[in-house]
């Protein structure tokens, strides 16, 4: 018994006898054989299996993405002990074949013997058996010659199927590269005489009609045999390293029709090692050097250097433009010194005209100044307040966002009214020993903020407020 | 030219003599009497200090930080004046820088404190003649009608002196003024470092 095998990958995922004929496949849940499939490359009917002329034979249903065999898309496809079917991820494989024809027994029914042991046969003198032997013996002769002349037919329409597909493929191969004169009087032609209502080879021969109107014929090239065009065009997709399954059974229904070609045996070699080992695509190859392009400082460009290299000077232009982006987007939060530093030093590296880094610059010395201006003003108001330490604070950091600023006189005078409220808390502290001492360390403790450790009194204060 | 030198002469010492009864007087409340026989140094058991008294006015041993108190002798209990010297440790020794107005406040709330009846307390820093002291001045209810208090305060090393002076309201110009200024001007206490 005939077993159908039902590979996802080379996962085998079911497995099934070919008892019931037909067998429906298909998406769909009402079939024999259901292929669930998410994607729905499967179409819910997809296709059917039945038996005719004592072979199994997978026939299109009116698919979407149809049933493929070596490569090539088939309406219908008999199995061969070697044959594997694709239906989407599927694969289909039938076990238990012979080679040829399926022998197809027809049993006899129950209750009827023989016609040459039953009572027909008991009848008959032995002349008349010899006779009739005889006869039966020429039938069967001529059955046998009738069944030889059926299955040479089969085997032939098989070859002639598979002649048409490379004839196909040879001429989808020289029209692609616009050799049309030639696909059509070596493909596709002497394939419409074999196959005159082959769909496909009537839409190639339309193709290559209309290619031949557009374009005037070459020179006759050599001839290039379908099979030659065939392995042409196997060898083109391994070049560009797609090589799988499916190119390898091109190769395959290539051998079908010329098993000893060499060539056809040394791809196949070549596309199985390339399926284990895909063919990673080469390295391009390098470019020649080119020199830079000048781009102009108001759409970001420099200058390049003599002799530079446009690769480097591109890096130099994306280094600079890195540089002006961080400087810009600093000065959106607030400039001080070194934003200002950082596009001036663009301007002079660059050029003044480079993309708005002028009216950039300008933007953030008024900010800066501006923040300056502000903190200074504090300092002063945080002087006039007495808080000493606060205002220097905050005259440093005005400094520090404007260092042209002079502030030396101002800090000298804070620092001598700092010393004289220290030596004031110190003096207040000397007074208050006596008459309100509980108020003594908090003075002692402003004079250690206030005054400078040389200071007597700045020792006399640590000592008292050091724990005895 | 003789006696052009001797005219010049004249003019200096006069000059000088001048300033010095100017600085004198400058302060009515600091200054030694134009009469000072009237005065006399009181003979104390202490060398810390010297001064120069009423000399008809009766003193009086006083008791823990008052040193002596000098009282006005008057007759049929009339209403008289005193003068109380007291001392003061003091806790760190002030330089006469440390005599300023934070000083003076400082006194005359401790005078607040120690006279609850006290009213309009003023206080001021005076500088006269190279003595600087706090000066605090108010007035109270008196045995008979209001009385004026009037206080110096003198720091020297470790001690604060108080002259506290007490006198009628109503004769403190006319009479007793001019005593206690000169009391207060003949107040001398011994240099710290020598004591």
């Amino acid at each position: 018994m005939a077993r159908l095998l039902v590979f996802r990958g080379e996962t085998l995922g079911q497995e099934l006898d070919l008892a019931q004929l037909p067998l429906t496949i298909g998406r769909g849940p009402a079939n024999d054989l259901v292929l669930e499939d998410p994607v729905k490359s499967v179409s819910r009917e997809h296709a059917e299996i039945r038996l005719e002329g004592g072979r199994y034979v997978l026939t299109d249903r009116g698919s979407e993405n149809g049933i493929w065999v070596a490569g090539r898309r088939l309406p219908s496809v008999a199995f061969e002990p070697d044959t594997v079917a694709s239906i989407g991820p599927f694969r289909l494989k039938i076990e238990g074949l012979t080679a040829g024809p399926t022998q197809v027994s027809t049993p006899v029914p129950p209750g009827r013997a023989s016609w040459a042991t039953g009572a027909f046969a008991r009848r008959l003198t032995p002349q008349h058996k010899r006779v009739v032997g005889g006869a039966l013996a020429l039938v069967a002769v001529g059955t046998l010659a009738v069944a030889g002349v059926v299955v040479r037919s089969a085997r032939e329409r098989e070859r002639a199927a598979n002649e048409t597909a490379a004839s196909i493929v040879a001429a989808r191969f020289q029209l692609d590269r616009g050799s049309c004169a030639e696909a059509l009087a070596q493909n596709i032609q002497p394939a419409l005489t074999k196959d005159p209502n082959n769909k496909d080879l009537l839409s190639l021969k339309q193709r290559a009609e209309g290619c031949l109107t557009l374009v005037p014929p070459p020179p006759a090239p050599p001839p290039v045999s379908p099979v030659e065009a065939a392995l042409a065009s196997v060898r083109e997709v391994m070049a560009q390293g797609q090589c799988d399954e499916a190119l390898v059974q091109q190769i395959v229904a290539i051998l079908t029709s010329e098993p000893d070609n060499a060539d056809a045996l040394a791809l196949k070699a070549e596309a199985q090692k390339c399926v284990i080992t895909p063919v990673r695509p080469s390295a391009p190859a390098p470019k020649a050097p080119v020199l830079a392009q000048r781009i102009p400082p108001k759409d970001g460009g420099l200058e390049p250097l003599p002799g530079e290299l446009d690769r480097d000077y591109q890096n130099r232009v994306g280094i600079m433009r890195q540089r002006y982006e961080e400087a810009v987007t600093a000065a959106s939060k607030g400039a001080d010194r070194s934003i200002v530093d950082a596009l001036e030093a663009i301007a002079r590296d660059a050029t003044p005209q480079y993309l708005n880094v002028s009216a950039n610059l300008a933007a953030a010395r008024r900010s800066f100044a501006e923040t300056a201006q502000r903190i200074l003003g504090e300092a002063q108001e945080l002087a006039r307040k007495g808080q000493w330490n606060e205002s220097l604070q905050k005259y440093s950091e005005a400094k520090e966002v404007d260092p042209s600023l002079s502030i030396d006189a101002d800090v000298r005078k804070i620092q001598d009214s700092k010393k004289q409220a220290g030596l004031a808390a110190c003096r207040s502290a000397r007074q208050k020993l006596t008459y309100a001492p509980k108020e003594v360390p908090d003075l002692y403790r402003q004079v250690l903020e206030l005054l400078t450790p040389d200071e007597e009194c700045y020792q006399a204060a640590q000592r008292a407020l050091t724990p005895k | 030219m003789t006696s052009r030198v001797v005219a010049m002469s004249l003019l200096v010492v006069l000059s000088l003599v001048g300033a010095h009864a100017q600085s004198d007087n400058s302060d009515p409340w600091f200054r030694r009497s134009a009469r000072p026989k009237d005065f006399a140094v009181a003979r104390l058991p202490w060398n810390t200090f010297s001064v120069e008294l009423p000399k008809d006015w009766q003193v009086a041993p006083g008791y823990r930080g008052i040193l002596l108190s000098s009282v006005e002798n008057t007759r049929n209990n009339q209403p008289t004046s005193s003068i109380v010297i007291e001392q003061m440790k003091l806790e760190a020794p002030l330089t006469s820088e440390d005599i300023d107005g934070e000083l003076a406040k400082l006194e005359a709330d401790q005078a607040r404190l120690n006279d609850p009846s006290g009213q309009d307390f003023q206080h001021h820093v005076k500088e006269v003649a190279g003595t600087r002291f706090v000066f605090v001045t108010y007035s109270r209810r008196g045995l008979n009608g209001m009385d004026s208090v009037v206080q110096y305060a003198i720091p020297n090393g470790n001690v604060l002196y108080r002259l506290v002076c007490i006198a009628p309201t109503a004769q403190l110009a006319q009479r007793y003024q001019a005593i206690f200024a000169h009391v207060a001007a003949s107040f001398k206490p011994t240099p710290a470092n020598a004591s």
